[in-house]
């Protein structure tokens, strides 16, 4: 049985200039102890499936169906969906915790570093002040903060901005949560703290076992984080594998799309000259824009962007996510068909 | 900090020079002398021969230009000496002590109120926002800050000291006592009480409107920080997210509010003061141009101006203990 099980969430936002369909039906499931990778580009819907998980989307966001189900060890079910209030918050930060993108602006500026981690502590266990400071203090060393005593009187802008991420990291498992949902943790950091706080996220999955819903848009990441991956495209699940199937053998156009995006990297170049990478000739790119919720196509809605789309068929009908082999879904009509995996340009060429 | 004090000292004393440079030059060179105004020049039996003018004018040291006129009022003021009025034939220091209570009284109230009423008023307007209570509230809000006091003032005399006269709900007109001042302490202080009702409503529901408004403000902008997001994500509840997160972030721009309103609370209002006939400060202040009564005006202006500068050092000084990013170093 899953840890956490999506069911057809949809999550709209209501403007002045209509409903916007931000997560229209997506489905996901993360399995105790393990990382999920949700990836897409940016206004996929990936961040709002996030913040519809501990129900934080702000309005006029509002989740309009599915359903969210959070189990516990004894087989309880929790629906987030329509949980009250109180038990709900019972599972931010106590059962579910949670990593923003902007470390800079994500810690309180007016309170010290241990008063914010010991508040996740004093909100869901009944603790002293002076156990939950400990506990704060605790939670610095397992990020590995330098001189963590030091840190826990301090206030957030004495700290760079990969301190403060290791500090969010630390509120988030104060409580021992049993899955942490990443939403571009890494983002706004210097790639050399990206890695290190990469190396942080794995190496705690390992030692406290909690399941980590990881969402980005560098595939690279996922690729070396995830166990399985997701790949979302205008507010749904176009593909979803374990992370060596999805790499190896992607069946959406658009998954190949992606992966055929990546900045393929290479050792000194045949000339000999510069060290370093290189690039293997030009960036390929998909062509055309994740399109705006309120101009979603007809029928599959990577149809536009698609090489291989067949009209008037693709236009037509919405394909469903099916299992194309176990483990392995993936929302196109023609998955099958399509044959090996192409390049976007349409050559026979293997993915490397 | 020592050398951080001394640096705004220094740069305090300067502005006061500059301040009270301008404001004397001006009060000097309005229409007008002290002999002009108060003499009655346009009653010709009362008219002062010029040989008298000449005198008064040497005693009051008019017969100097403006600016040697202001350099011997600073060193008098440096010796600890504001002068005497000219109208008044008092002490320009015992003039002001006698008239700060009233003010105090009126001006604290008023303050005290504001804030006691604002403060949860405008965290109660940002926790139901947009509901219709609060846009009830809001709009009446906004209609008491564009309502202008002067006609509130009159609104308020017209309805409590006229229409409801002879009733138990009757208010004095103006005035701060009726009773001689050898009635008893608990009789006066109910009499002065029932005078500083309307003037103090006046004084207060303009400011309350606008704090309440302000502390809004901010609060909306402090929930929509991502800190509130991660407060929410920790499993915070509404009103700690509201009153414990994003509150204590409000405190810094109110911070500056309170240092602002620091003046006015020794200053008054001129207009409350003028239309209720209290004797206060912004009476005084109103009256002494009028007369042109330059060391009233100067000695009113000096205090202002400090209790300005003053009010502005408390509010950095605040700064630092509400804002760990601010410090005086």
């Amino acid at each position: 049985m899953p840890l956490l099980e999506i069911n057809n969430l949809v999550t709209a936002f209501h403007t002045p200039a209509g409903r916007v369909p931000a997560v229209d039906g997506v489905s996901l499931s993360i399995e105790r102890g393990k990382t999920l990778g949700l990836v897409g580009e940016s206004g996929c819907g990936k961040s709002v499936t996030a913040m519809s998980m501990l129900r934080l989307v702000a309005a006029p966001g509002v989740i309009e169906a599915g359903e969210i189900l959070l189990r516990d060890a004894t087989g309880g079910v929790l629906d987030l969906v329509t949980l009250p209030e109180p038990q709900l918050r019972e599972v931010r930060g106590g059962r579910i915790g949670m990593i923003f993108q902007e470390p800079m602006t994500s810690l309180n500026p007016v309170f010290t570093i241990g008063d914010q981690i010991a508040e996740a502590v004093l909100l869901h266990r009944n603790v002293s002040r002076a156990e939950a400071r400990g506990r704060a203090l605790e939670m610095l060393e397992l990020v590995r903060m330098a001189d963590p005593k030091r840190r826990l009187d301090e206030y957030p802008h004495q700290l760079s901005g990969g301190m403060r991420q290791r500090v969010v990291i630390a509120m988030a498992l104060a409580c021992e949560p049993d899955l942490i949902i990443a939403d571009e943790p890494t983002t706004a950091l210097d790639v050399t703290i990206q890695a290190q706080i990469l190396d942080l996220l794995a190496d705690l999955r390992q030692r406290l076992g909690t399941a980590i819903l990881l969402i980005t848009h560098d595939l690279g990441v996922v690729a070396e984080t995830c166990d399985d991956v997701a790949v979302m495209y205008a507010g749904r699940i176009v593909e979803q594998a374990p992370a060596h199937e999805l790499f190896g053998n992607p069946r959406h156009p658009y998954t190949i799309g992606l992966l055929a995006a990546r900045p393929e990297r290479r050792g000194p170049d045949a000339h000999g000259a510069g060290s370093g990478f290189r690039r293997a000739g030009p960036l390929r790119t998909i062509p055309g824009m994740v399109p705006a919720p309120q101009h979603f196509p007809t029928g599959c809605r990577f149809h536009p962007r698609c090489a291989f789309a067949r009209m008037p068929e693709c236009s037509g009908v919405m394909p469903a996510l099916n299992e194309l082999k176990p483990d392995h879904f993936v929302r196109c009509s023609y998955a099958d068909a399509l044959g090996p995996p192409r390049r976007m340009d349409g050559t026979a060429e293997e993915l490397a | 900090m020592a050398t951080y004090l001394l640096r705004r000292l220094l740069l305090g004393l300067l502005t006061l020079v500059a301040i009270t440079f301008i404001v004397y030059g001006l009060a000097r060179n309005m229409p007008g002398t002290p002999l002009t105004v108060q003499m009655g020049e346009s009653d010709p039996s009362r008219k002062l021969n010029p040989e008298d003018q000449e005198r008064m004018k040497r005693i009051y040291g008019l017969d100097r230009p403006w600016h040697e006129g202001y350099l011997r009022w600073l060193g008098n003021v440096v010796r600890g000496d504001l002068g005497r009025s000219f109208s008044r034939k008092q002490p320009v220091t015992t003039l002001i002590g006698e008239r700060i209570g009233p003010t105090f009284l009126l001006s604290g109230t008023a303050l005290l109120l504001t804030w006691l009423l604002g403060v949860p008023l405008g965290l109660y307007a940002s926790a139901r926002s947009g509901l219709a209570d609060e846009r009830a509230t809001s709009l009446l809000l906004y209609i008491l800050y564009s309502f202008p006091t002067f006609v509130a003032a009159l609104f308020l005399q017209i309805i409590f000291a006229v229409w409801l006269r002879g009733t138990s709900w009757e208010l004095p007109l103006f005035g701060m006592s009726d009773l001689p001042a050898d009635a008893g302490w608990a009789a006066r202080s109910v009499d002065i009480a029932r005078h500083a009702i309307l003037p103090v409503t006046c004084q207060t529901y303009v400011s309350l409107a606008y704090d309440s408004r302000f502390i809004k403000a901010n609060m909306e902008e402090a929930v929509r920080q991502d800190y509130i997001r991660t407060a929410r994500a920790k499993g915070a509840g509404p009103g700690r997210v509201l009153f414990h997160h994003a509150f204590r972030n409000t405190l810094i721009p109110l911070v500056t509010l309170l240092g602002l309103s620091l003046p006015g609370l020794i200053g008054g209002s001129v207009i409350i003061e003028q239309i209720f006939t209290w004797p206060g400060m912004g009476r005084l202040f109103f009256e002494s141009i009028r007369e042109r009564d330059y060391p009233t005006i100067m000695g009113l202006t000096l205090m202002f101006s400090v209790l300005t500068l003053i009010g502005q050092l408390l509010a950095d000084l605040l700064y630092c203990l509400v804002d760990p990013r601010v410090s005086v170093e």
